[in-house]
């Protein structure tokens, strides 16, 4: 066997056109609700296009993160569509009714298990999933208050996801600390969404870079938290 | 001994030379993107020997937290490799293989220790994994911490994947050799072996799949190990650097490959 043979004889999975990279699954859980109307989802909107195209930019980033995008307003999208980074095209998002912040937070946490049990089931490694909560509302579905918090304590305390909660203009941070009870809260500053969603995707893929055993650094968040 | 990073392995002391060996071996290590990119060398390191009718490789990966992952990583493939190859610690009818293989582990363990209080750094700080198999006519010993791993080419041509990873839940962690050290699990193969190949966890997501060996990367592999060739390191580098590889992994990448020479079969 010549020299360029062996290169030209090994096949990977890849180019079997089976994606078997880890994955680092993130349920971002927007809210859509009334408030959020005009510049807001708008900028909303913007944030989630710009993440789209960065995350797709860098190849392995694009095999491994998988976001999944849950809205809450009108109704909490039960969507559990959960695609590689490459794959992921977000909807042009509406503002319109109320607040169930408690439901989609539930939600996110059940898709992430979900997801999880889809994992084990076809051999794949993951990372450590992320929730990104972004709310500018008081929940209106106080009946889940407790169930969710719980979930969200017990998420951390077991490692079964990273939880980060940013709060839009007049956010309850109080409340979001308890959904994200190992980070606090931090403010968006002026309808900064790009902005932030451009430290999501630099943080992502400082992730899926992440070799075994070393913790991901995150970027700084003063582009886009406001100081407290 | 001859126990090299990223470039041809060997004959051990006292044994016989490559060319008489009863293995065909070809060996790489090579950077990954991701360590190129920030201006750090590889944290892999292997290590084999040919000792009698004994094939010793040593595979390890420093840990990307640990600030002298390689350091760690050239330790513990060096040591285990001296300990399994010494003629009076290696294995014999006098010591079970697996004894002598928890033994390396202990040993490698203590000098990453010893190698950190010259450095009066933590332990930690030269957290690595390890994989280590002896290869006897007959069976084969397999000890490892962590994620490197061992596919192994039997007799009926099967492919098995005999030391799978050793991991946590999230794909960014492991258990190592280190302040916390693990027992190392020890499997022993109790039937002969056609080849052997054991590799960093760089390799792992093009040649496992669903936690089966993705054959259409071994066979190759084997066929092309089988084969005496003068440039096998430089082949396999040359594999291991190309885009293909590249696409799917930004990690260090080493992988040993070792092909039991045919006209030793009848001997077996």
């Amino acid at each position: 066997m010549e020299s360029h043979t062996l290169l030209e004889s090994v096949a990977t999975p890849l180019e079997a056109g089976q994606n078997f990279e880890p994955r680092c699954p993130v349920a971002i859980v927007v809210d859509c609700s009334g408030s959020m109307s005009g510049g807001k989802i708008e900028e909303l909107n913007r944030g989630l296009q710009q993440f789209s195209d960065e995350v797709r930019r860098d190849s392995l980033v694009a095999l491994r993160c998988e976001p999944l995008l849950i809205q809450f307003g009108s109704r909490v999208s039960s969507n559990r569509d959960w695609k590689t980074a490459d794959e992921f095209s977000p909807p042009k998002l509406a503002a319109d009714g109320s607040t169930p912040l408690f439901e989609a937070t539930i939600a996110a946490l059940d898709a992430i298990e979900d997801r999880k049990r889809a994992y084990h089931a076809a051999a794949l490694r993951y990372y450590r999933p992320w929730m990104l909560l972004i709310s500018d509302g008081e929940p209106t579905d106080p009946g889940l208050e407790a169930e969710a918090i719980e979930r969200c304590i017990d998420a951390e305390r077991m490692s079964k996801c990273s939880n980060f909660s940013i709060g839009v203009d007049g956010a309850d941070m109080d409340l979001l600390a308890k959904l994200s009870p190992a980070r606090s809260p931090l403010r968006l500053q002026d309808m900064k969404f790009q902005e932030l969603f451009r430290w999501l995707s630099s943080s992502l893929k400082s992730v899926a870079h992440s070799r075994i055993g070393q913790q991901a650094a995150l970027p700084p968040v003063s582009g886009w938290a406001a100081t407290p | 001994m001859h126990s090299v990073n990223g470039g041809a392995a060997g004959a051990g002391d006292g044994g016989p030379s490559r060319n008489q060996s009863s293995w065909s071996t070809a060996a790489a290590s090579v950077v990954g993107t991701n360590h190129f990119d920030q201006g750090v060398g590889s944290d892999d390191w292997y290590a084999c020997n040919s000792v009698g009718n004994q094939l010793v490789i040593c595979v390890a990966d420093g840990l990307g937290t640990a600030k002298y992952g390689g350091i760690g990583a050239r330790i513990a493939t060096e040591t285990a490799l001296g300990f399994l190859s010494h003629p009076q610690t290696r294995a014999s009818r006098n010591v079970r293989p697996a004894e002598t293989m928890r033994r390396a582990f202990d040993e490698a363990t203590t000098q990453i220790n010893c190698r950190a209080r010259q450095l009066i750094c933590d332990v930690n700080d030269l957290a690595t994994t390890l994989i280590a198999v002896i290869a006897f006519p007959d069976h084969l010993v397999l000890g490892q911490v962590g994620d490197c791993a061992c596919v192994v080419e039997e007799v009926d041509r099967r492919t098995t994947l005999l030391g799978p990873p050793m991991k946590g839940e999230f794909a960014n962690v492991t258990p190592c050799l280190g302040n916390t050290s693990e027992s190392p699990r020890i499997i022993r193969h109790l039937s002969a072996v056609r080849s052997i190949a054991l590799y960093s966890d760089g390799i792992e997501a093009i040649g496992v799949v669903r936690g089966k060996p993705f054959l259409p990367f071994w066979d190759p592999l084997w066929k092309f190990a089988s084969q005496r060739r003068e440039k096998a390191d430089q082949d396999l580098r040359q594999l291991l650097c190309s885009d293909k590889i590249r696409r799917a992994t930004d990690d260090d990448c080493t992988l040993v490959v070792a092909t039991r020479r045919s006209e030793t079969w009848s001997a077996n």
